[in-house]
């Protein structure tokens, strides 16, 4: 049970400093957050190290939800899913604790974001280590309520306060859909137990049940998968759902690093692949996810093409690469999926810290266009800023993000998806190139504005440090799990998990797989090259020409493809007139007509039966005999 | 003797007590027709005790004796107080509880 | 010869509380509640409970008759009469002439059901009525009995603290 040390530990320190912030720790509120994320780190790493070893553990901690017979335990479930899950949790979160010391210092609610990455990080640990659905959900609203409270962290700013309502009202819409898709679990297996819910002879059971929705025959699987990856549309930012996750920016950027980019916004993938005896069967389902992740990851990749806030380029880059796990999961290939979630978790958590370095020294200007030559400045990060580039890019050969993307696009293709196969092949062309541009743009060539330029310096140690600590697993994490290719460490182990089904189902030969390895890796060193030429050789025309002839694309890809505006004018507008129209035209005039029309009947009764109350005992006393007789003379009758 | 004839006389006795209470002004003679009615209530207990064989209805009697002193001392109490106050016991003219 | 005596009693206990209830005076009315009470208790006697008559001529008669004398010549108020409004006093005879109409109508038509209590004739004689009426009041409800005594002393207690000057 030493696992549950893994969730005390942050929730001791969210307490801690929690109860005693304000008033008293005040500025030492690092020690306590780190040492409980310190405990859970080395926690998970014995305990990952024991899964390894092939000790898995589902226990029951103690029964929570008793109804009827329906029996819902507090439960602890590590199996190799989750132990790479808490490590890539734990690992994170310790790095971004130790960068905020130096990101926060002087940020007056210094206690209050520890508390808060307390909580998230407690949150997360509860949706990755529950045995059953329920837990998952809890962890799930919690995480979406730590993701709020971060996002507007600095909540006196209104663009803050408003990316964080936008954040949990997006989120709210997809929940709706999980909740439906966890109460089908619940009807359908009598339980929200993991255990129950994937016994493979209940699934079988169920498998043959059908709806007819609007005339076509959906089966109860489909159905059900199809709630849940609401909830997973929501949380990993997928299209249409995508909305929120640039908004998010807006909150402080250890934040975007931890939360919005390497652990909360996986919590789809992780879900999706943890349900994978279900969505397995559910091939409707697992078509649509296909098709939202290639679309998503193209959406992300494009937008990503033409923006200049740094933060924002790689929160669209987050989305696309959202996008490439969660087609990866509808392919089948949930190892590969949780593969990348894993590398991914490394590199862009490592590019976040790395931006809000140059934040740091930009005096928190984020516009790359006015930064340029800062690599003789910020040595340190600009070297771990490049590794996490060359990792996302899928494009540089034994990085992490080669191996895990390329597995992506070598399984969708076996599975068949040629088309997204394509498309997400070229969205990592894509990707290479924007993120080498915001590369050049930032250390590379010639500083553009000269005063912030002079002003810049590299950051300082509690900065630094966790950057280089996490560029090591963006270098190595691929080689170290992923070799041999389709049959490393990550995949023995995962098999486990998702045993007979995914990778097992399809095989490419070894020669179509380094074709196809070779064929993604040209198209990224060509992304690559293209951005050099672009932003390095002639950074002054070539751009701007490009941007001119694309005209109306650019301009779409320039303004998110319109999505903001879209639902702005199509689904927020209607909504705050029907909303108008029922508090100013319903509300007001026929609401409120009922509620005083009950007054004025009270009124009048009493105006006029006041007079029955005439103060004198015989008036009382006869109105009692008169009730006798009336009660006498029922008697009679009856 | 049957026992319907206490009953009636008993019937009777009420309502003439139940008018008084109804008709009179004067509290006092208000009071006095509420021991009447609780007099007609003994005799109706008393009945049923002799035809039931049972000496609880006799025991009630005199519970609502001792009930009917309390009230009398009580409520005559009142009324001398309300006189004191009042200048009146009219129960046309009391009416605290008017609405 | 027992129901003679029975309408006698019935007929004067019915005249002297119709009278009582016309009088005037509260004197009178008093005076005729006397005779009510005693023909009354002429009626318990004939139910075979001397006790309960000897206490209804002990209490009734003496002691809160006697206060309510006390009383109406302690205040003497003024001479009322009947409430003013004639349609009220109507209606308040009427009313009650309803409900004597219709428990006398209930009566016509009824008949006794019950289980009969430990009371049998037999023993009835051999112990005497209040010998029966000791035993059941200070068993059975020994505890009414209890609480009955404190109700008089918070009544005396009430009443002396109402009535007292201040």
């Amino acid at each position: 049970m030493i696992e549950l040390l893994i969730l005390l530990a942050p929730l001791a320190a969210l307490l801690i400093n929690g109860i005693f912030g304000r008033l008293y720790i005040k500025n030492n509120a690092h020690y306590i957050a780190i040492a409980g994320v310190l405990v859970s780190l080395l926690v998970s790493l014995i305990t990952f190290v024991r899964v390894m070893g092939g000790h898995t553990v589902d226990t029951v901690v103690y029964e929570w939800v008793l109804a009827g017979d329906i029996k819902i335990p507090f439960g602890i479930l590590v199996d190799q899913l989750t132990a790479y899950m808490l490590v890539v949790v734990t690992f994170v979160s310790t790095m971004v604790h130790i960068y905020s010391i130096g990101y926060m210092h002087d940020d007056p609610g210094y206690w209050r974001f520890f508390t808060y990455l307390s909580i998230f990080t407690f949150s997360m640990l509860v949706l990755v280590l529950g045995n059953n659905f329920l837990m998952l959900f809890v962890g799930w609203e919690l995480v979406g309520l730590s993701s709020y409270l971060l996002i507007g962290f600095w909540y006196e700013k209104k663009s803050a306060a408003d990316a964080n309502k936008k954040a949990f009202v997006v989120n709210r819409i997809g929940d709706f859909g999980f909740y439906v898709g966890l109460l089908l679990v619940l009807v359908t297996f009598r339980s929200l137990n993991y255990s129950d819910a994937f016994n493979h002879e209940a699934i079988v059971h169920v498998k043959e049940a059908t709806f007819k929705v609007f005339g076509a025959n959906l089966s109860l699987l489909d159905l059900m998968t199809f709630g849940l990856f609401c909830g997973a549309i929501g949380k990993s930012a997928q299209f249409p759902l995508h909305v929120w996750l640039p908004d998010a920016m807006e909150g402080p950027t250890p934040v975007s690093a931890l939360i919005h980019a390497a652990t909360m916004v996986t919590a789809g993938v992780y879900m999706v692949a943890r349900c994978n005896p279900l969505f397995a069967e559910a091939h409707i389902t697992s078509n649509i996810v296909v098709y939202i992740g290639m679309f998503t990851a193209l959406l992300g990749a494009t937008i990503g093409l033409t923006q200049f806030d740094l933060k924002r380029i790689l929160a669209y880059s987050t989305v696309s690469q959202l996008g490439y796990m969660i087609m990866a999961t509808g392919a089948g290939a949930y190892i590969a999926a949780i593969f990348h979630l894993f590398t991914h978790a490394f590199f862009k958590g490592l590019l976040f810290l790395g931006s809000g370095s140059v934040m740091h020294a930009m005096e928190n200007d984020l516009d790359v266009r006015k930064m340029g030559g800062l690599k003789a400045k910020m040595p340190i990060t600009r070297w771990t800023y490049l590794i996490g580039c060359m990792a996302i890019s899928g494009a540089v050969p034994l990085m992490s993000g080669w191996f895990s993307k390329d597995e992506i696009l070598a399984m969708t293709f076996a599975s068949g998806h040629y088309f997204p196969w394509f498309v997400t092949a070229v969205v990592g062309g894509m990707t290479a190139f924007y993120m080498f541009r915001s590369y050049f743009l930032v250390f590379e060539g010639t500083p553009r504005d000269k005063h912030k330029f002079d002003h810049a310096h590299e950051s300082p140690l509690t900065m630094t440090v966790p950057l280089i600590l996490l560029s090591i697993p963006a270098i190595f994490a691929g080689l170290v799990f992923g070799l041999p290719l389709e049959n490393g460490i990550i995949h023995k182990m995962l098999s486990h998990v998702v045993a007979g089904h995914g990778e097992g189902g399809h095989h490419l030969s070894h020669a179509t797989t380094y074709g196809l390895m070779a064929l993604s890796t040209v198209i990224g060193i060509i992304g690559i090259y293209i951005a050099y030429v672009f932003y390095v050789q002639k950074p002054d025309v070539l751009p701007a020409k490009t941007a001119k002839a694309a005209g109306p694309i650019y301009k779409l890809f320039y303004n998110k493809w319109y999505f903001d505006e879209i639902y702005q004018a199509f689904i927020i507008n209607p909504l705050v007139m029907i909303s108008k129209f029922l508090w100013k035209g319903f509300d007001a005039n026929v609401i409120d007509f009922i509620v005083n029309a009950f007054g004025w009947v009270a009124k009048f009764l009493g105006s006029v039966l006041r007079h029955l109350q005439t103060g004198r005992i015989q008036t009382y006393i006869f109105s009692m005999v008169v009730g006798v007789i009336l009660l006498l003379t029922i008697f009679y009758i009856g | 003797m049957t026992l319907q004839h206490y009953l009636a006389l008993s019937a009777i006795i009420f309502g003439i007590g139940m008018t008084g209470v109804l008709v009179r002004r004067n509290l006092i003679v208000m009071f006095m027709s509420l021991e009447l009615m609780l007099n007609a209530v003994n005799i109706n207990l008393a009945a049923f005790s002799k035809y039931l064989h049972a000496m609880n209805g006799q025991v009630f009697i005199v519970f609502v004796m001792a009930v009917a002193a309390a009230e009398a001392a009580v409520g005559l109490a009142l009324i001398i107080t309300l006189f004191k106050n009042k200048e009146t016991i009219n129960a046309d003219e009391v009416n605290f509880f008017k609405g | 010869m027992e129901q003679v005596i029975f309408y006698i009693l019935a007929f004067v206990a019915i005249v002297s509380s119709l009278f009582m209830i016309t009088r005037n005076s509260p004197v009178h009315s008093a005076l005729w509640m006397l005779l009510t009470f005693f023909a009354v208790a002429g009626i318990f006697v004939q139910l075979d409970a001397e006790f309960v008559a000897a206490i209804q001529v002990l209490v009734y008669a003496g002691a809160i008759l006697v206060l309510y004398l006390f009383v109406v010549m302690l205040l003497n108020p003024k001479s009322h009469g009947f409430i003013k409004v004639p349609f009220r006093y109507v209606i308040g005879v009427v009313a009650s002439i309803i409900i004597v109409f219709q428990v006398l109508m209930t009566l016509k038509s009824s008949e006794v059901i019950g289980k009969l209590g430990w009371v049998t004739p037999q023993l009835a004689q051999e112990l005497g009525n209040v010998k029966m009426f000791g035993k059941e009041l200070f068993t059975t409800y020994l505890v009414p009995f209890e609480i009955a005594s404190i109700l008089l002393l918070i009544a005396m207690i009430g009443a002396i603290v109402l009535a007292k000057k201040d």
